[in-house]
């Protein structure tokens, strides 16, 4: 019963306070720095100091201030010692892990041997994903295997029926079978020896190949294949045995067209090249696999038709893919930036699409495409300010209409950029530019809006921004709210609390709309970033301040390059142009590749397409009825 | 940036050079050749075309005959770096001082226009930092700017000058000679400096295509000839002879009277992109121009140090004038009616000299 005052005491009593236990502690060299004396020099403490210093927790170095301590842990971070020389065991088998790694150690005779190190490379037995299973093929005397693989990342069926189920039920059948006389090394004439015989007659995987060191095995396990390595031989056989859990191809989510195609690319690789050569049935559509990043090397393919496509534009594109050293690289998003030219730029330099036909037509032209294993995108450059404002349903529905929507588009994109900024511009300086019933009802009804213009306009530009983002992270069971809450930010309630004029919600509306309008997403947010630049010139020097803004916006852009092509070509540099640039011509008229890109082959199609309009086409027309 | 050679495309030549020629019918020039001309004043522009079409063919017989190299790098190989030092000066003020001069006449059109609150040092800076940037960037991005801004540019010039059809008078054309041929001649003579600046096709020479610099110079002095003709012509039909004398910025009051109904008056701001990039663009050509002809007589291969370094010269030149009128009054006075000469004096001695010296090849230009 007298336990409760101390409880009570408690709480009203002082207590040190206790820190949570946790044996993880960041910032250990700050730790270090306090702890250990200071180094010698000028950052060391002085022997005859007075202790007064310590006492009030300063610097005793005499320097004074935080300069010198930040500079010795600039110095330690350069070697990164601290950390290192307290995992200095752990540090030393991670770097002789890489060294098997990087200099591509070779396999042994020994399988226990290679069994070691596997398991040290794939950190068994903590690491519970690879598996290292042993097992006896069934050969006349038995031999002793391994099997290594990633469990969850492999077909479980394809291992028990196409490798394991062969290899220790059925090869001693199969081993009667062949005959005769047995070989060197357990082979028999008909084979060199058992590991010949295993891979070519024991294991009906469906694709198969031979590894002689371990770096090899570990990049193919880890991709979903099985390696099997047999006692008493150096090498293993890398068995196609991928089988993780995937979206199936579904509807593109942010590239959606009325009239085309309905399928979109998905995260696996392999599913989004097929989805291409579905498309093109040309012998000449190379695919070409690279490893691209560091830590966590990423699978990249690079497509394009042999016969079109310029050489020097293919090669550059994998130069720059080879080069990049970066640990997380598996999203398109994060390898663009990695080879855009100009990666300060604001605007995207590459094209990146979820449709497997808008790759396909950009392959027709000459353009090179890279798929990334783990992103529903397709990055496909060069890309040009043109190729950002097309969309696919241009071209899939009749030219008039085509053309027409991207006139839209473009002054969608017009608006999108410039529309606030004019707003404020020539409510704040260009009054006369505005006829005097417009300026008297605008007058009107910004009269008891305490803002000047640039005010309200950020405020209500903010808002929208705010909104759009929310409505992107918002979890869709609440998504609803969002619309009711933007309604009321955006509509009557701001109108009615006298934040902004009605004139204005017609203007962000306007803004909005035109900014949705632009079919890429990445180029739509550069926009949204620049309207605020475009708006701040207003306000300060007006109609003035957003040309000069315009004029160096397109310095900067026409100085753009996108994988060696200027990024507003055809219009600036100017060159040959087909029919498909700026508006969208008739099909028949589509008759050459674009000039930027060098093509192999510059005709895209004959002069007369249409071959039923010509002679023999009427001739045929009078044929078969 | 420009770590490879810079290439600038027949089109964006042409661009340049016309915008680069013709620009300045913005501003207060075309006045002085009403002075000149009286009503028939239009004409002065088609006389001046045909000297500078004279010029250019002169400009580019020399330029022809040293392939790769421009008229700064010529110069000193056939008059030595002493002489060519003073052609080079002569180079850098038509470039300075034609850009100090509209840098100060299309600020103060700026302000008294449309920003009559704003310190007119405030508009300089913004021109001159717009136009910077652009130069820094190179020639290919000037011209290339200038040719994506083209359409803009001329679909506004033109209509604004066919707004006007309907005020247009053409009893203003008579008498149709004005004060007499003579009096037309030399006046169309004493102004051939408005095309002086064809001096920049010497300058950029190297980064043009290969035997397309006759076609390339024949067009845009062609170009500009016309828009010097219809601006020079539309404010004589408009406002007619003597009162197109008084007019400040003839353009400017064109774009004011146009009406178009009750929703279409005080229309001025809608040709204002004309105005601000014809400008911006003869601007950054200048500073790039400026900038090259001294890394060239610095022996530099990068202009880029010398572009701000020019932008501060232009600056200062632009508010040495009093006013507004005072700097378009120089600017005809000094660039407009003697330099041209000048320029020619310069090409006849490089001509001769390379005769005389026997160097130079013979390039039979194909096209053109």
């Amino acid at each position: 019963m007298m336990s409760w005052p101390k409880a009570m005491l408690k709480y009203l009593l002082y207590q040190k306070p206790k820190s949570i236990p946790s044996v993880y502690q960041s910032g250990i060299e700050d730790k270090l720095e306090e702890a250990a004396p200071q180094p010698s020099g000028s950052g060391g403490k002085e022997p005859g100091r007075k202790p007064e210093a310590k006492e009030h927790g300063k610097p005793t170095d005499g320097t004074g201030g935080k300069k010198p301590r930040k500079r010795v842990a600039r110095q330690r971070n350069k070697t990164g010692s601290p950390v290192r020389e307290k995992f200095v065991g752990k540090v030393a088998e991670n770097q002789s892990i890489d060294e098997i790694l990087q200099n591509k150690v070779k396999l042994v005779y020994d399988l226990e041997e290679n069994r070691r190190v596997l398991a040290k490379i794939f950190r068994v037995p903590q690491n519970k994903d690879a598996v290292l299973r042993s097992l006896t093929i069934g050969t006349d005397p038995p031999v002793k295997a391994l099997l290594v693989f990633i469990d969850g990342i492999t077909n479980s069926q394809v291992q028990n029926l196409a490798v394991l189920q062969p290899l220790m039920l059925i090869s001693g059948l199969f081993d009667r079978s062949m005959d005769e006389q047995p070989g060197a090394n357990g082979g028999t004439a008909f084979y060199k020896d058992l590991f010949d015989r295993v891979k070519e007659a024991l294991v009906p995987a469906n694709q198969v190949s031979t590894a002689d060191n371990y770096a090899r095995i570990v990049d193919d396990v880890l991709n979903g294949n099985s390696a099997l390595l047999i006692d008493g031989f150096n090498q293993a056989i890398l068995l196609e045995t991928k089988g993780w859990q995937y979206r199936s191809v579904g509807t593109p989510q942010v590239e959606a067209v009325i009239r085309g195609p309905q399928e979109g690319f998905t995260e696996q690789i392999r599913v989004n090249t097929s989805l291409i050569r579905k498309i093109i049935h040309l012998p000449s559509l190379v695919t070409e696999f690279i490893k691209v990043g560091g830590a966590s090397p990423m699978q990249c393919a690079v497509m394009y038709l042999d016969d079109l496509a310029n050489p020097d534009l293919v090669h550059e594109v994998k130069r720059r893919l080879e080069s990049i050293q970066a640990d997380y690289t598996q999203v398109t998003g994060l390898m663009e930036q990695l080879i855009e030219d100009a990666p300060f730029a604001l605007v995207p330099q590459v094209l990146a699409t979820e449709r497997p036909d808008r790759v396909a037509a950009n392959l027709l032209e000459g353009h090179v495409a890279i798929v990334v294993d783990g992103s529903p995108f397709v990055m496909v450059v060069p890309a040009t300010f043109f190729s950002l404002m097309q969309s696919p349903e241009d071209a899939y529905v009749r030219w008039p209409f085509g053309s027409f929507a991207r006139l839209i588009r473009y002054a969608g994109l017009f608006l999108a950029l410039l529309l606030p900024a004019h707003y404020v511009a020539i409510v704040a300086y260009h009054q006369e530019f505005i006829p005097t019933d417009l300026l008297l009802a605008m007058t009107g009804s910004r009269e008891k809006v305490p803002f000047p213009s640039i005010v309200e306009v950020l405020i209500m530009e903010l808002s929208f921004e705010l909104i759009r983002e929310a409505g992107v992270r918002i979890p869709g069971t609440v998504g609803t709210t969002l619309g009711i809450v933007g309604a009321l930010i955006l509509g009557q309630a701001a109108v009615a609390a006298n934040i902004v004029s009605p004139i204005l919600i017609i203007v962000v509306a306007v803004t909005a709309l035109g900014s949705f309008s632009i079919p890429n997403y990445t180029f739509s947010l550069s926009i949204r970033v620049l309207r605020f630049i475009y708006i701040f010139l207003a306000s300060v020097l007006g109609l003035l301040g957003i040309m000069v803004g315009f004029f160096v916006h397109v310095g900067l852009m026409v100085s753009l390059k996108s994988f060696g092509v200027p990024f507003i070509a055809p219009a600036a540099p100017v060159t040959r142009k087909n029919q498909d640039y700026f508006m969208r011509g008739a099909e028949w008229q589509q008759e050459i590749r674009p000039d930027y890109l060098d093509p192999l082959k510059r005709r895209r199609q004959p002069r007369i397409s249409r071959g039923w309009t010509g002679p023999a086409g009427r001739k045929g027309d009078s044929g078969p009825q | 940036m420009t770590q490879y050679k810079p290439v600038v495309g027949v089109s964006e030549a042409v661009t340049l050079l016309f915008i680069f020629l013709s620009s300045k019918v913005f501003l207060t020039h075309v006045v002085f050749l009403y002075h000149e001309g009286l009503n028939a004043a239009w004409m002065i522009p088609i006389i001046q075309t045909s000297t500078g079409l004279l010029g250019l063919l002169l400009l580019v017989s020399v330029l022809n005959k040293f392939p790769g190299r421009d008229l700064v790098e010529i110069g000193e190989e056939l008059t030595g770096p002493y002489i060519n030092l003073l052609f080079a000066l002569y180079y850098l003020a038509v470039f300075v001082f034609g850009a100090g001069m509209t840098l100060r006449g299309i600020s103060e059109q700026v302000v008294a226009g449309f920003l009559p609150d704003t310190p007119i040092s405030l508009v300089v800076f913004t021109f001159v930092l717009g136009t910077v940037v652009v130069s820094y960037l190179g020639v290919e991005a000037v011209a290339r700017t200038a040719r994506f801004l083209l359409g803009v540019m001329v679909v506004t010039a033109m209509a604004l000058v066919l707004l006007t059809i309907p005020l247009w008078q053409f009893d203003a054309f008579y008498p149709l000679w004005g004060g007499g041929l003579w009096k037309l001649l030399a006046g169309a003579l004493k102004n051939t400096g408005d095309f002086v600046q064809i001096l920049l096709l010497g300058i950029i020479y190297p980064f043009l295509p290969v035997n397309q610099v006759r076609q390339i110079g024949v067009r845009g002095v062609i170009v500009a000839g016309f828009f010097l003709f219809l601006y020079v012509l539309a404010p004589l039909l408009i406002f007619t002879y003597p009162s197109a004398t008084e007019l400040t910025l003839p353009s400017f009051e064109m774009a004011r009277i146009i009406n178009i109904g009750r929703f279409g008056q005080r229309m001025e701001v809608v040709f204002l992109p004309v105005w601000v990039f014809g400008n911006m663009i003869f601007l950054s050509i200048s500073l790039y121009a400026g900038a090259a002809v001294l890394a060239r007589l610095c022996r530099l291969s990068d202009y880029r140090p010398f572009v701000l370094s020019v932008a501060v010269f232009t600056t200062v030149v632009a508010f040495v004038p009093r006013n507004a009128l005072q700097a378009a009054y120089w600017n005809h006075q000094y660039l407009s009616q003697y330099s041209f000469i000048i320029l020619a004096a310069i090409l006849v001695i490089l001509l001769l000299t390379a005769r005389a010296k026997g160097k130079g090849g013979d390039k039979n230009e194909q096209g053109g």
